[in-house]
């Protein structure tokens, strides 16, 4: 299952040969794990911004070591593969919210991410490129459960099922969702 | 329809990514386009965490000769398999193992002396959290799989006594490190399981059995935690990882 560095250097890889990727990661092959690191990284980055601003690049580190440390302990394909990281990813965020907040026992509400990540709305500008940086705006300023939903579906790649696991929702409330978000979105841009 | 309208049908089509032309779809277009230099600065750092994490840990192409399984084998768990093993041939040899691959038990019900396991964990670079530094990785350190401990207790242990029985009534050594791996391991022997055992049991079982006295002390001296540290050490990772944010859904780490 040892992944050519053929396959690895090929861009994109499909999501065949990235579902071999994770395996082959499992067992230790550091150049399965580049090739699914370089196509979920960005990914797990933007969706970061939106939810922790400046601090994105941080809590995705965190994650990472979480899922290098966990990774043996995953079962599936990709796409489970990617909403597992994205929960991870998710969770770090709200650690780190709370820990910058200072209140530890406090229940942090997804109200509060998005508070804090429209906060620093012009930090997006250290994405390159201006056409992400400003579609990655629009999307931020939906409420939060719409610009939630339309980045796990769009950026992250998650069908709607996995999205709904990631947030705790029904997959219809995750397509309801990004449907009103994409209304919006198409309203805002004619 | 005009062709800024967007309906369910459309939306959903956006978001899979199979809708051409509409703005919203040029503009989901941006937000998912593919990464920027600057968007993997963190490569190196994590990929010498993951070096580090999978030191020693078995690579598909290039595996042990007789490694017990082709399954993802985490250090934790290979621990926790070695540890089980080197204490289960242990208690083989103690007990006439012979009974349990012969599925009878010959009357021979001495226990093993109750002996407190040695306390075994992960090694401690699977409970870092923080990324390590950048210098190079430590040479991989050997870990023993389970075929290497039996093959050690079998052909060259001091409790060498304890296996006799055992050999014998395998019809050899080598039948007999066979049927430890799948005893231990739960996978199947690479020659497949034998077919040839004896059914009569053995009649020969040693009388003045000098039972082992104490444990085998081969596993990696950083293996064996004191308890009190292991706890502790559990208690911290525990803290450290939020368990109570884990998704239900979700394998548990």
């Amino acid at each position: 299952m040892r992944v050519d560095r053929k396959v690895a250097q090929r861009t994109p890889p499909d999501e065949a040969e990235l579902s071999v990727c994770v395996r082959a990661a499992q067992q230790g092959d550091e150049t399965a794990f580049r090739t699914v690191y370089r196509d979920l990284q960005p990914r797990l980055l933007r969706y970061l911004r939106a939810l922790v601003a400046e601090d994105a690049e941080d809590v995705a580190s965190e994650a990472w070591l979480q899922i290098v440390r966990d990774l043996p302990s995953f079962r599936g394909e990709y796409d489970g593969f990617r909403g597992w990281a994205t929960t991870i990813a998710r969770n770090r965020a709200l650690d780190h919210v709370r820990r910058r907040r200072r209140r530890p026992q406090a229940e942090t509400t997804l109200d509060e991410l998005t508070e804090v990540a429209g906060e620093h709305d012009t930090e997006l500008s250290a994405l390159g490129g201006l056409g992400t940086e400003r579609a990655l705006r629009l999307i931020m300023r939906l409420p939060r459960d719409q610009a939630e939903a339309v980045l796990l579906r769009v950026v992250i790649g998650l069908d709607a099922k996995t999205a709904g696991q990631v947030l705790g929702k029904r997959a219809g409330a995750v397509r309801t969702a990004a449907y009103r978000g994409l209304k919006k979105l198409a309203a805002e841009i004619e | 329809m005009s062709a800024k309208r967007i309906n369910r049908r459309t939306a959903e089509r956006i978001l899979r990514g199979r809708s051409v032309g509409h703005p919203v779809a040029r503009l989901l277009d941006s937000a998912s386009a593919p990464a920027g230099a600057d968007e993997l600065d963190g490569e190196a750092e994590v990929l010498a965490y993951f070096q580090e994490a999978f030191i020693g840990a078995p690579v598909p192409s290039a595996p042990p000769e007789e490694q017990p399984s082709p399954r993802p084998t985490s250090t934790r768990r290979l621990t926790a398999r070695v540890a089980g093993a080197v204490l289960a041939i242990g208690a083989i040899g103690a007990a006439g193992g012979v009974a349990i691959a012969a599925g009878g038990v010959p009357g021979h019900e001495k226990p093993a002396p109750k002996k407190s396991s040695p306390p075994t964990s992960a090694p401690a670079h699977t409970r870092k959290y923080a990324p390590p530094p950048p210098s190079p990785a430590p040479a991989p350190a050997a870990q023993p799989t389970i075929a290497d401990l039996c093959r050690r207790y079998i052909t060259q242990g001091r409790k060498d006594e304890h296996l006799i029985p055992l050999i014998k009534a395998a019809g050899g050594r080598q039948k007999a490190i066979a049927l430890c791996v799948a005893l231990m391991g739960g996978d199947r022997p690479a020659g497949g399981w034998p077919t040839d055992w004896p059914r009569n049991l053995p009649t020969d079982w040693p009388k003045d059995q000098k039972w082992p006295t104490e444990w085998p002390r081969e596993l990696p001296e950083e293996w064996l935690l004191p308890l009190s540290e292991h706890k502790a050490d559990h208690k911290a990772e525990d803290k450290a990882e939020g368990r109570s944010l884990w998704p239900e859904d979700w394998p548990e780490p």
